[in-house]
Parts: C-alpha cells; sequence; structure tokens
C-alpha cells in the first residue's frame, strides 16, 4: 500500500528535519569556534574571539609547543594503552564471569556496576588515595602509571558491558564440538569463542577509547611528575598568555580526519547499497 | 565452558583493590585529622562530622541535584525527539547521520567548554551577563553530554520490533496512542541509562561549574575539588563517601523506576502474543 | 584474530617507541611548580640547554594549592615558587630544604643576604622569624608586590577610582559608594577574600575575631559577620587569571587582584595596540607578598635545583624574567638595571616611532608602584600569615556560603 504523501505530512517531516538540525547545531557551536580559533592570528587576544588575521602558525605549534605536544603525546599513550589493556581484561573478565554459578554471577555484576556508576570524582580520589598509599615505596609512581590503572579502571566495565551479552548468544555447542574432537580448550576458546566475539570487542575498545581521550576528572587527580592529558593542559592553562592556540589547531585537524573518514565511510557505504539494489 | 570460572578471579581481586580498599581508606581517614597524608602527624578526631553540620555542604548538593535534574531533563525533551526521529525516518543512511552527531565529541570537552565560555565573554554577549548563572552551566552541560542521551535510545528503538507497532497500526489504534502505550514504555531502558550517564557527569563535575560559573555556581563537585586542593584529606574522605551515597541513593530511585518499567513491559508483551494468537 | 591482535599490539608498541623518543628526557629533569603566566618561557629554554637538561613544568591558582601539590608530592617537584605564607608553613613543616648557599659555585645565591631590595629585606626580617632567627637560606624571594584593585577608568567609572583612593578596599564592600551598579570581580581564593575583607574594615588581615586576636580558628562572629558582608557585596565573578583581562575588557569595572597581575595585563594590551582604559590602586592599608623559590624536601635533584635558583638570582636573568612577566623585581641590582636603562632613554613597550609605544621613564613615573610596590605615604602594610587548616576550612567554608 503506496500512498503519495500529502503537503501536510511533507510539512511534518520539513519540521522534523528542522529539529534534529536545530538539536545538532547546538552541538556544532563550539566547534564551529574551535575551527574558527585554529585560523584566528588572534585567537588568544584579551578580546575573546576577535579576528586578528588569517594564518597557519596554529598548526605549526602543535608542532613546536612543547607543553601541548606532549599533553597529546600523553594523552594517546594513557588512552591507546588502557584501551588495549582493558579490552584484553574486559574479555578474559566476561568469559569468567559467564561461567560463574548464578549467586557468584550476581555478585560480580554488582561489583562491576559500581567504576560505572560512582561519580568520576571519587573515583579519581579514591585512586589517588590508594597510590599515596605506594607513594613512601614508590615516589614517583604518579603519572603513567597512576593514570593507566586508573583509565583501565573505568573502561574495563563498558568493554564488559558489550562482550557479556554476546557471549550469552554465543553457541556454545559448537565449543563443546571441539572439545569432544580432542581440540584442548584453552585452543578451542581461541578458535572458537573469542573469534565470535571481536565485534562486539571492537565496539567494546571504540566506547573505551572515546571515553578515555576526553577524560578530564580522573587525570585531574591522578596526573604526576609531568604525565598529563590533553584535557588538564587545556583545564590549566585557558585562562594563560601562553595557552597554545595550537589546542584548538590540534582539535580542528582531528575533526576534520574524522569528519573525512565519515564521509568516506558513508560514500563507500552508499555505493554498496546502490550495487546492492542495482542487483 | 565452567573450567574458565578462574578467569573472573584477577578481575575480583582488582575491584576489590580499587573500589572496596578506598571505601575503607576513606572511612579511616575520616576520623584522622592531619595535613594532606602525612600519616605520621595524624591525631583521632571526629572533627570531620562536625563540619558535616555545614549548611553550604546541602546547599551545594541541592544545587548539584537542581543542575543535573534540569539538564537531565533537557537532555531528554531534545534528544529523545531526535532518536526517534532518526530511527523512525526513512533515510537511507541513518549511520552517517549518527556519525554526524558524534562528531562533536571527538572535539575534547574541555575545549568545547572554553569555547562556549569565549563566546559567552565576548562583547555583544558579554552584555546579556549569561555567565556565572546556574542556566548558563546547564545549557553548557546540556550540549556536552546530549549524545550520552541520544545513543542509548536511539539503539533502543532500533532493535525495537517494528512489527510489534505495525500490529497496532494495523488494528487501527491511533499513532500517539502507540506511541505512549507500546514505543515509548520499551524505549525506557534507554531512556535510563542516558538518564544516569547524564545525570552522573552532571551533578558531580566541576569543570563547567567552574568556569561557566565564573566560581559563582558552586556544586558538590567544586566543594569536594576545593576541599581536597586545600589538603583536608580528612573532611574530603568523608565528603567523597557523602556524595557517593547520595548518587547510589539517586541511581536506585533510577533503577527501581526502570524494573518497575520492565515488569509492565513483561506484561505488555505477553499481552500483545495474546493478541498475535487470537490473530 | 591472532593477526589483528598481533598488528594492533605491534602498532602500539611502534607508536609507545616514537612517542617516548619525542618526549625523551635527558636524565636530568627539573620539576619545577609555579603559578601560571609566572616565568619567561625562554630562560626555561636558555636554562635547558646552558645546563643540559628538561624542565618539566606544572602550574597552579592558589597559594593553597601549591601547598597541597607539595605536601601530598605526588609529584617530587625540584622547585616550587610559593607565597610567603606558605612557606613559613612549609618551613615550620619541614617540607623545604636548605638551600646551597655555601657553594662556590653559586655565587648569586650566596650573596641572598645583600642582594634584595631594602624594603622587602626588613619586611622579611619582620615576617620569617623563628626561634633560630631568620631562616632565609630557606627561600629566594622571586617577586614580590601588594595587594591591589585593578579598575577601569572608562567614561562612567570614575567613582570607582574615587572610591579606591579615599575609601581603599572599602571600595569593594560598599555599595553605597557608587550612584549606579558596578561590576566587581573577586579573586577566587578563599583566605584572600576574607583578607580583603578585613582590610576593607581597617583591620589586621589576620585577625581570628574582632578583639584583635590570633587564633587557631575565626570565632563564630567574626563568621559570621564575613558571611553576611561578603554576601552583600554580591561579586560579580570569583575567578583568577581572568579577572585581569575581565577588567581590561571593561566586562568588569573593577577586581581584587596582586600587583603584578596589572602590569601583566598592560603590558598584553600594549601588545594588542588597545587603549588603556584601566589603572591600578594600592590602597593605604594593604597586605605585602612575596613569592619565593624553594626546594621541597621531596626533592630527587637538588643539585639541578639550586643552579635554577642561582640561574634566576643573576641580575641579568632576573631583569629578563621581570620584564617578561611584570612583577615588581626583588633584586637592588635589577631594580638599578631599570633605572639605568630608563636614563638610557630605553622603551617598555615598542620602539622611537612605532604606535603605542611607551618610554621606560614614563612607565616608570606613571606607575611608581612597579619599583617600589609600597610607594607613597601607608597607614598599614600587613603581611598574610601561616594559618592552620582548620583556618583555611573556615574561611572556604564562608566562601561557599556565598554561591
Amino acid at each position: 500500500m503506496i500512498e503519495k504523501p500529502s503537503i501536510w505530512q511533507n510539512v511534518a517531516t520539513l519540521l522534523r528535519a528542522f529539529f534534529v538540525i536545530a538539536v545538532v547545531s547546538l552541538m556544532y557551536i563550539p566547534v564551529v569556534i574551535i575551527i574558527y580559533q585554529s585560523f584566528n592570528a588572534g585567537a588568544n587576544s584579551i578580546s575573546p574571539l576577535t579576528w586578528g588575521g588569517f594564518t597557519w602558525d596554529n598548526f605549526s605549534e602543535i608542532f613546536t609547543n612543547r607543553q601541548l605536544y606532549t599533553s597529546i603525546l600523553d594523552s594517546l599513550l594513557v588512552s591507546l594503552w588502557a584501551t588495549f589493556i582493558a579490552t584484553i581484561f574486559g574479555l578474559f573478565a566476561s568469559i569468567g564471569i559467564h561461567a560463574l554459578t548464578k549467586k557468584a554471577r550476581k555478585a560480580m555484576d554488582f561489583l562491576n556496576q559500581i567504576p560505572m556508576l560512582n561519580s568520576e570524582i571519587v573515583t579519581g580520589i579514591s585512586i589517588m588515595l590508594i597510590f599515596s598509599l605506594l607513594r613512601p615505596i614508590f615516589p614517583k609512581v604518579f603519572g603513567f602509571v597512576t593514570m593507566l590503572v586508573a583509565h583501565v579502571f573505568f573502561m574495563v566495565p563498558y568493554v564488559i558491558l558489550m562482550v557479556l551479552p554476546k557471549l550469552e548468544q554465543t553457541d556454545e555447542s559448537l565449543f563443546e564440538a571441539a572439545t569432544d574432537l580432542g581440540c584442548p580448550p584453552y585452543k578451542s576458546l581461541f578458535k572458537v569463542i573469542i573469534p565470535s566475539l571481536s565485534t562486539a570487542l571492537l565496539t567494546g575498545a571504540f566506547l573505551a577509547f572515546t571515553l578515555s581521550i576526553d577524560d578530564f576528572v580522573i587525570s585531574f587527580y591522578t596526573q604526576g611528575n609531568g604525565f598529563s592529558n590533553f584535557s588538564n593542559y587545556v583545564y590549566a592553562s585557558y585562562t594563560k598568555k601562553n595557552f597554545s592556540a595550537g589546542s584548538y589547531a590540534f582539535n580542528a585537524l582531528l575533526t576534520f580526519a574524522t569528519l573525512g573518514i565519515v564521509l568516506f565511510a558513508g560514500i563507500k557505504m552508499g555505493k554498496k547499497k546502490n550495487k546492492k539494489e542495482g542487483k | 565452558m565452567k573450567r574458565f570460572k578462574w578467569l573472573s578471579f584477577p578481575y575480583f581481586v582488582w575491584l576489590i583493590l580499587l573500589v572496596i580498599t578506598p571505601i575503607f581508606v576513606m572511612l579511616a581517614m575520616t576520623f584522622l585529622s592531619m595535613n594532606g597524608m602525612s600519616f605520621s602527624k595524624a591525631v583521632w578526631s571526629v572533627d570531620s562530622y562536625a563540619r558535616m553540620g555545614d549548611p553550604a555542604i546541602y546547599k551545594a548538593l541541592w544545587n548539584s541535584l537542581v543542575v543535573a535534574f534540569f539538564t537531565v531533563l533537557i537532555c531528554f525533551a531534545l534528544g529523545y525527539p531526535v532518536a526517534y526521529i532518526i530511527s523512525f525516518s526513512k533515510l537511507r543512511n541513518k549511520m552517517l547521520v549518527l556519525l554526524v552527531m558524534i562528531l562533536p565529541m571527538w572535539s575534547n570537552s574541555m575545549l568545547r567548554i572554553v569555547s562556549w565560555l569565549r563566546l559567552f565573554s565576548t562583547d555583544g554577549l558579554a552584555a546579556l551577563h549569561l555567565l556565572g548563572s546556574n542556566e548558563a552551566v546547564i545549557f553548557v552541560t546540556v550540549t556536552t553530554y546530549l549524545p550520552f542521551m541520544i545513543f542509548p535510545i536511539y539503539t533502543v528503538l532500533e532493535k525495537m520490533d517494528r512489527s510489534l507497532l505495525e500490529a497496532s497500526r494495523d488494528l487501527g489504534v491511533p499513532a500517539w496512542k502507540t506511541f505512549l502505550k507500546v514505543t515509548f514504555p520499551l524505549s525506557l531502558g534507554g531512556v535510563s541509562s542516558g538518564v544516569i550517564m547524564v545525570f552522573l557527569p552532571a551533578a558531580t563535575g566541576f569543570a563547567i561549574s567552574q568556569t561557566i560559573g565564573q566560581g559563582k555556581v558552586r556544586l558538590i563537585g567544586n566543594l569536594l575539588q576545593s576541599v581536597f586542593e586545600k589538603n583536608n584529606y580528612n573532611f574530603g574522605s568523608l565528603l567523597s563517601i557523602f556524595v557517593s551515597l547520595c548518587i547510589i541513593l539517586a541511581i536506585l530511585l533510577i533503577i527501581g523506576l526502570n524494573s518497575l518499567v520492565k515488569k509492565a513491559k513483561a506484561k505488555l508483551a505477553s499481552s500483545s502474543l495474546n493478541k498475535g494468537g487470537n490473530l | 584474530m591472532k593477526k589483528a591482535f598481533i598488528i594492533v599490539f605491534s602498532a602500539l608498541i611502534a607508536f609507545t617507541v616514537f612517542a617516548t623518543t619525542v618526549l625523551a628526557t635527558p636524565s636530568n629533569i627539573l620539576y619545577l611548580l609555579n603559578w601560571g603566566e609566572y616565568i619567561d618561557m625562554s630562560l626555561l629554554a636558555e636554562f635547558e640547554s646552558t645546563y643540559h637538561c628538561q624542565v618539566v613544568l606544572e602550574t597552579v591558582t592558589s597559594s593553597e594549592a601549591m601547598y597541597q601539590k607539595i605536601a601530598a608530592s605526588t609529584t617530587s617537584y625540584d622547585v616550587a615558587i610559593p607565597g610567603d605564607y606558605t612557606v613559613a608553613e612549609l618551613h615550620e613543616e619541614g617540607l623545604i630544604r636548605r638551600l646551597d648557599v655555601n657553594n662556590p659555585d653559586l655565587p648569586y645565591l650566596g650573596a641572598y643576604k645583600t642582594s634584595f631590595s631594602d624594603d622587602l629585606s626588613s619586611l622579611i626580617y619582620e615576617y620569617m622569624k623563628d626561634e633560630d632567627g631568620v631562616y632565609n637560606d630557606y627561600f629566594m624571594p622571586y617577586f614580590w608586590g601588594a595587594y591591589c584593585a585593578i579598575y577601569g577608568t572608562r567614561p562612567g567609572e570614575e567613582e570607582v577610582e574615587a572610591a579606591l583612593k579615599e575609601k581603599g578596599f572599602e571600595a569593594f564592600y560598599n555599595r553605597g559608594l557608587y550612584s549606579s551598579p558596578k561590576k566587581i570581580g573577586m579573586y577566587d581564593t578563599a583566605r584572600w577574600i576574607l583578607a580583603s575583607y578585613l582590610l576593607s574594615q581597617g583591620l589586621d588581615p589576620n585577625i581570628t575575631d574582632r578583639d584583635g586576636s590570633k587564633d587557631d580558628d575565626l570565632s563564630p562572629a567574626m563568621v559570621e559577620e564575613a558571611k553576611s558582608k561578603l554576601k552583600e557585596a554580591h561579586f560579580d565573578e570569583f575567578g583568577n587569571d581572568q579577572l585581569k583581562r575581565n577588567v581590561a575588557t571593561g566586562s568588569l569595572d573593577m577586581c581584587f587582584t596582586q600587583l603584578g597581575d596589572f602590569f601583566d595585563t598592560l603590558f598584553l594590551s600594549l601588545e594588542e595596540g588597545k587603549d588603556i582604559e584601566f589603572n591600578v590602586a594600592v590602597p593605604k592599608a594593604t597586605a605585602a607578598f612575596f613569592d619565593s623559590m624553594v626546594i621541597p624536601s621531596t626533592c630527587q635533584n637538588y643539585s639541578l635545583a639550586n643552579k635554577f635558583i642561582n640561574f634566576m638570582l643573576n641580575p641579568e636573568k632576573a631583569y629578563q624574567n621581570a620584564k617578561a612577566i611584570g612583577y615588581s623585581p626583588t633584586l637592588k641590582s635589577v631594580v638599578e638595571l631599570y633605572k639605568e636603562d630608563a636614563r638610557k632613554g630605553a622603551y617598555y613597550f615598542g620602539e622611537e616611532d612605532s604606535k603605542g609605544s611607551l618610554l621606560l621613564s614614563d612607565f616608570l613615573s606613571r606607575y611608581p608602584v612597579y619599583l617600589d610596590p609600597l610607594a607613597g605615604k601607608k597607614d598599614a602594610v600587613y603581611m598574610l600569615e601561616p594559618k592552620s587548616i582548620r583556618y583555611l576550612t573556615t574561611c572556604e567554608t564562608i566562601f561557599n556560603s556565598l554561591a
């Protein structure tokens, strides 16, 4: 039953599109400002957002301002390693939790929720306190180690959240068949179960990375010894005259790169669809 | 697969170390009056408990709840329709629209907040005195965390069994009634995770209230941060525990509501099955 | 799966190797804890190349935060630059080390007894005394100044200037002085807020009760008084580095801050070619401050830390630093360098024919408080004294009650 859309339906569609665009543009205003600032020679002027002329200098700042590129590399180091570790940790923890009895599982599910449901500030403070106790033995423990632990801590629950439901859906008979055929259980775990979880792992890792690279509060409490991250660099210096306009440029670069990837993927996906429909 | 039970053990130990130990450390510290973590000079005291009588704490807590409540409310009012419109649209490439929506999240949140600050302090907008008010803090919090509301709702709506809706339409139920009786109740799982994901950072963050609030909007996060900044770990620990308890209470409330809804959902599912049988 | 793992893992290793090479730090690292905008970055670079080391800089926005960072020592700082009362607290707690003042290789450090300007030296002498005498070899004054007000001089803001000249810090607390609403910014450090209030009342900023006593904690009556008066003041903004900029751009009429903030903003505005529509006032009853370089006891590189302090006390470097930062110099020799350059006709900003240029001699005569922060007849000059955590928490309580 295909009806021709009436005028009212068209108007409704238009209104809906308008609403979505309005809401989305609300989120885009700061992004536009960031891009504007990244080309603005007067990005750090006393009077905010005055246009001081077009420049590429802010982009070269990314590679010349040591405080800035250090914070960027620190961010990436922590987030990439934390994602990697949290994904593997989360994967094995999920398999373990999946194997637990119902009662034990309930307890684990509860414990696992705590890092997600506790406020970031309390999580940050908790980890800071624990490591402060270790400081007499390891005086330089604050920095990469504390931030890595803290990030892994808040990321693992998200990975488990993605992996566990997939694990429930996995057909265990395949695993049983493999073991019955004489494949050692750990080999079958790696050959049968884990490959079926790859999409969930990827989503989990992606989600965890997104949260980690943007984290401010937890890193605020666990940074130290010159090791910090980008968010904390911005927070500590945005009121200062030596705040690097390269921060905007770096962010704009990231936005352009992501946009490029998105558009590329979109076009490719569109083509695929067209092909399918064509057939 | 039961043999993999032990794989949950390392994670269990990890959670005990990083969730349970800090609670006990904090509890102990609430009774230890000292400067920072200098245990050698610590004195037993209940000073920190006496400080809990300060009305400023409850005022900050109340203010946090108000800011978080309105943030959640506005995020829901904007986010739900957006998720709904996209999910039910006839767009070919919904994924692309979604990616366009994620893109602002790839800009550093701290930098986005700074951009709002700069925008609000330009000559033209400074005259409106937007900064330093609860409203401005709520506005910026909304734009920062809106995606956290949209995505869970969108995911649930996408997974929803459309045949249910079609059945409802075929039975001649008006669209708005279908929405209220079927679509909305079924999407509540997504709504509640969205609510939690927005509520938590909105209620306990301190960066937005500090920058956009110009020091005049004091939330519980600001209080906690400044107490630790003044080296008062004693009172700070007690305040952390207090904040955690409040958060747990709030979450239990949300989860409690959700489980009620789940029951209703189960009822609905069984009744719709019956209807299916009748047809 | 295995392949994916290997690819991801090796990529990660490759990135780590790359990042650590870029971040490659010489074994010689100096961890410096400082206020924001408070050191000439080119001096840091020069120090790094001279001593083949790397300086890792961390900044804070309040003296209390500085104390917290040193006491909590999540980082083992080698050099920190806390304010006067924080230095006293750190000394009392045994959290700072004696400097290497007898090392013949560090001449500027060794000359500490005679190198600082007289006004400052007498302040230090009065203030930094314990049973063993003046513990001057634990800290080296870096910059100094007084608490002041930066105010706008645009049309319509004349009342602010008059009020400040006549009533001092009362201008912040008595809205009755103005015929039209004024926008007033206050520093967001709880202790400074209380100090500004007590100063506005003509009181010693260290007292804990109206009767002038100095106890461990503020008296309940004092707390109530401060709470109500501060509330009545209806400050339009609490902030730190942002305040001075807001006065410069006109979104505030006046703010409470330290002297150096004014010169910093002045220079920035000159640089941007803006009209200077703001000025500074140091009231007759005020508090002085000085920030000092110290070596925390957790320091891991004592000899480099001493070299750094010695380097910063070199008159040439200290002069360069003062010119870049705009706070008042502590060294006699730097004051002389300023005066000498002024005689030679040097420029404070710009060059002979450039737009908006300012002769150093004009600058010094227009702003005598630069070289002599306590210039002019003063009714009273106080210093903020070290206070207990209890006292600071009470200040915080007062501040929190304002929201």
